[in-house]
Parts: C-alpha cells; sequence; structure tokens
C-alpha cells in the first residue's frame, strides 16, 4: 500500500464506458436466467423421465456441464461449435447459448433435488383425493417443488451474474471486458478492477440477501 | 353378493412376487359399518386400506363397492390393475403422516381437489370447506398454513380434506399413531363423530381401547390373514383363535378389556 497515490478519475472519466458493460452483463445474466427456469425444469422432467433414452440425453448433458469449467465451455463454444456445425451467430448469442447450458444443468439439478424431497406419501394423498397424475404435478408437486429450489436457483444466479465475466475472454464487452480494457489504456488497473469488483458485489449481494429471507421462510413455513 | 357395500374377493398382495403380504383375502361390509382391524405389525393391515383405496398394484382378486367392481388384477401379472376410477372417488383416505401440503393453507388445502379433480367453483367449494371447518372448530385456521398447526389440528384437517369430497367410505390408516398422547382424543373425537352420523369406515389402529369403542366389527389379521373377524364384545372378551388372544394379550398387558 505504501506509496500508492490512488486516482479515481480513472473511473469517473470513463464511467459511461463501465455502465454499457454492466448492460451487456445485466443482460446476459437475466436472458440466461429466464433460459436456466425454463430449461433447467424441462431437463430435469427429462432426467426424472420413465423413458430412458430421454434420462440418458438429460443426465449426459447435465453432467458435461458440471463437469468442465464454464470457461471452457464458452471458449469450445466460440471456437469448436462454428468449426464442427458451421454455424457461428453473433458473439453474444454464442455467449447466452454457452451461460444458457451451464445455468440449465445446474437448474435441472437444483430442481431434482427439491422435487425428490417431497415425500412420496404425498403421491398417495392425491390419487385419494382423485387428482390426476398431471393435475398432482401442476398443483402439488411443481409449486412445491419451486418453493423448495429457490434458495438454490437464486444462488445459481448469483454464479451467472458473476460468471457472464468469463465472455470477456472472447471479446464481448461486458463489464469486465470493459474494465479489462479501460485498465490499459488508462494505465490505472488497480482503481478499475477495484470499481468492477465492487459493481459485481453490489448487484450480487441483494440476491444473497433474498436467499436468506427466502430459506427463513421456507423454515417457518414448511416447519 | 351384490348386496354388500363394499367386498374384497381374493385379495392377494405381494412385494415382488415372493414377500406375501395379503393372502386371499375375503371380506365383505355393510354400509354403516365400522370394521377396525388390528394385528401385529407386518400383518399387512395398512396394506389392506391401501388395497381398497387402489394405492398398491394387488397381485389377485378384485374388489367391489356398491355392487361395482373398481380394482381387478390383470390376469396378467405385468400389466397394471383394472382400475375405475370414478368409483375409487368415492373412498377417502386419510393417512399417518397428515400428508397435508405445505404450500397451500388450511383453505386451500381443502379446496384444491373438488375444484381440481371435480370442477366444483371456487365460491362453492371454499363455502362447503368453511362451513365444515366450523363444525370441526377449525374456522380460525383457514387461512394457517400447515406448518403452523399442532399435529392434532392437521390430522383434522386431512378429515376434512377427505371428508369434503363425499366419500361413501373412509379409511383411517393408524391416523393418531404419530400424535402426541394429549392430542390424540381429538382426532378421535371427529372419527366417533362421524360414527355418530353413520359414515362407513375401515380403520387400522394400536389403540384397542378406541377400537372397542368405535368399531360394530374388529377384524384381527396375521401373516396377510384374516385370523378372527368378530364384535368387538366378543374380539376384546373371548377370543376363538389362541392367535387373537396372544396378541391381545401382548398389547393389552392384560388377558382382556372389560
Amino acid at each position: 500500500m505504501g506509496g500508492y497515490t490512488w486516482d479515481f478519475s480513472a473511473i469517473t472519466r470513463n464511467w459511461d464506458q463501465l455502465m454499457d458493460g454492466l448492460a451487456v452483463t445485466l443482460q446476459l445474466t437475466g436472458i440466461c436466467t429466464v433460459i436456466g427456469l425454463v430449461g433447467g425444469f424441462l431437463v430435469c422432467l427429462m432426467a426424472m423421465s420413465r423413458l430412458a433414452p430421454l434420462r440418458w440425453i438429460a443426465v449426459a448433458f447435465i453432467e458435461l456441464f458440471r463437469c468442465t469449467p464454464a470457461l471452457v465451455q464458452i471458449i469450445w463454444i466460440f471456437y469448436c461449435v462454428p468449426f464442427f456445425f458451421g454455424v457461428f451467430f453473433d458473439p453474444f448469442l454464442m455467449a447466452v447459448l454457452a451461460l444458457g447450458m451451464n445455468i440449465t444443468a445446474f437448474n435441472a439439478e437444483a430442481y431434482r433435488a427439491a422435487i425428490q424431497a417431497i415425500p412420496s406419501s404425498h403421491e398417495d394423498a392425491c390419487t385419494a383425493l382423485g387428482l390426476s397424475p398431471l393435475k398432482k404435478t401442476v398443483y402439488v408437486i411443481l409449486p412445491q417443488a419451486l418453493l423448495m429450489a429457490t434458495p438454490v436457483l437464486l444462488t445459481n444466479t448469483i454464479g451467472l451474474l458473476q460468471q457472464t465475466s468469463l465472455v470477456a475472454i472472447v471479446a464481448i464487452a461486458d463489464l469486465m471486458y470493459q474494465g479489462k480494457t479501460l485498465a490499459t489504456q488508462t494505465y490505472r488497473p488497480i482503481e478499475i478492477y477495484t470499481a468492477v469488483a465492487f459493481i459485481y458485489f453490489a448487484f450480487s449481494l441483494p440476491l444473497s440477501q433474498v436467499v436468506g429471507l427466502w430459506e427463513r421462510r421456507l423454515r417457518s413455513r414448511l416447519a | 353378493m351384490s348386496s354388500s357395500f363394499l367386498n374384497v374377493q381374493g385379495l392377494r398382495k405381494t412385494f415382488g412376487g415372493h414377500l406375501v403380504v395379503l393372502d386371499d383375502i375375503n371380506f365383505e361390509m355393510q354400509a354403516g359399518e365400522r370394521v377396525v382391524v388390528i394385528g401385529p405389525s407386518g400383518s399387512g393391515k395398512s396394506t389392506l386400506l391401501r388395497c381398497v383405496m387402489g394405492l398398491e398394484k394387488i397381485d389377485s382378486g378384485r374388489i367391489e363397492l356398491e355392487g361395482t367392481p373398481y380394482i381387478e388384477a390383470n390376469a396378467n401379472r405385468r400389466k397394471d390393475n383394472f382400475v375405475d376410477i370414478a368409483v375409487r372417488n368415492k373412498v377417502g383416505m386419510v393417512f399417518q403422516h397428515y400428508t397435508l401440503f405445505p404450500h397451500l393453507t388450511v383453505l386451500g388445502n381443502l379446496i384444491l381437489a373438488p375444484m381440481r379433480a371435480r370442477g366444483e367453483a371456487r365460491a362453492s367449494a371454499t363455502d362447503r370447506a368453511m362451513q365444515l371447518l366450523r363444525r370441526l372448530g377449525l374456522e380460525a385456521k383457514a387461512g394457517a398454513f400447515p406448518g403452523m398447526l399442532s399435529g392434532g389440528q392437521k390430522q383434522r384437517v386431512a378429515i376434512a380434506r377427505a371428508l369434503l369430497l363425499d366419500p361413501k367410505i373412509m379409511l383411517f390408516d393408524e391416523v393418531t399413531s404419530a400424535l402426541d398422547p394429549e392430542l390424540v382424543t381429538e382426532v378421535e373425537g371427529v372419527m366417533l363423530e362421524l360414527a355418530e352420523q353413520k359414515m362407513s369406515m375401515m380403520i387400522v389402529t394400536h389403540d384397542m381401547w378406541f377400537a372397542k369403542r368405535i368399531a360394530t366389527r374388529v377384524i384381527f389379521s396375521a401373516n396377510g390373514r384374516i385370523v378372527e373377524d368378530c364384535p368387538p364384545a366378543k374380539m376384546f372378551s373371548s377370543p376363538s383363535e389362541p392367535r387373537t388372544a396372544d396378541f391381545l394379550k401382548k398389547v393389552l398387558h392384560v388377558e382382556t378389556i372389560s
């Protein structure tokens, strides 16, 4: 720390550029969150399906994305998908594809754990009440699973917000990328990266507070 | 045969084909009867109730309600049972562990099936549910979530939930076994009230005093078979089968209940 002179003008002067980056980061997070919430549930249903081939596909998908680093997934999708499949969307869409599939895999596991935590006696109760399998799923299993999976889904979303920073490596102008650019332009990496870290923190902290609140609410209700 | 209300014929239930839980059960029941099933753990009492509710796949036999077969084993054992859902829906059941849905309020639990399974309008279902809750002294709990209720209250709500579907017969599977002793009477009270209204019931319980009080008929089952089937007065004072006497002696720690 000795002797370092902080110069925050590097941040204030380039504030707009950082905010442009933040906008991209939030867009990525928002779009991938929606993909993950819907896709995760569908993959979870596949993973719990009676049809073995559906199960295999879902489990392979989940394990593939859970057991490789997100950074590798992004780079792989960026370079290898165009090479093997001859398709390339714009960089932002490629990033959405990579991060969306990643969170889908993690959310699928969150849903599955929540559904499996519902006592099997609820199935009997539904039969005794004359609820059809579809109505049982819609009115009894799904709402409970959502309620119980919410803390993990939110935690995954916090993770996603931070993982979006990885797309800077493939030159998508997100918050991290703008920070990196500014750091080299201004020769003020310490100030810039501190500011970037603070912005990520400021958006993640409220989410993690919501997780805590929700868990307390769940405990009081499901006790 | 057709005069009986509930008719179980040749019911056999195994787990995985080898472990025989119910072995050729035959019994009939008239409307308004209250049949209490007693017997040692693993004798198949709960399984019998679960079969009548249609929760278990049976290996052979059939079950009729008011002369209509509604559960029948398929000749091909690998295939599912035949189930007439419309008839099965006339059977109501209450379980040991309440099985209230924690994401719904008490009222929400009550009106779910009338609305979603029977297509009743919300207003009408709510109206009936509130009347029933009032009768059971649970009106103030209508907006509460199950997690906020005592065990006794939960079980009374579970009974109300089943009753709201106007069952012809109610099955009670050890409904007081998970309760603290001081909460048992409030649940048994509801069942006694139903008895007064001539509700047909099948009850599995370990509480012999309650069995004696509520039953019009007691069945003693052991090893998947009905060993003795007689009125409670005879069952608890002079059972004919030595196995019955032996069981009662063990659970009551006395020869008979007077």
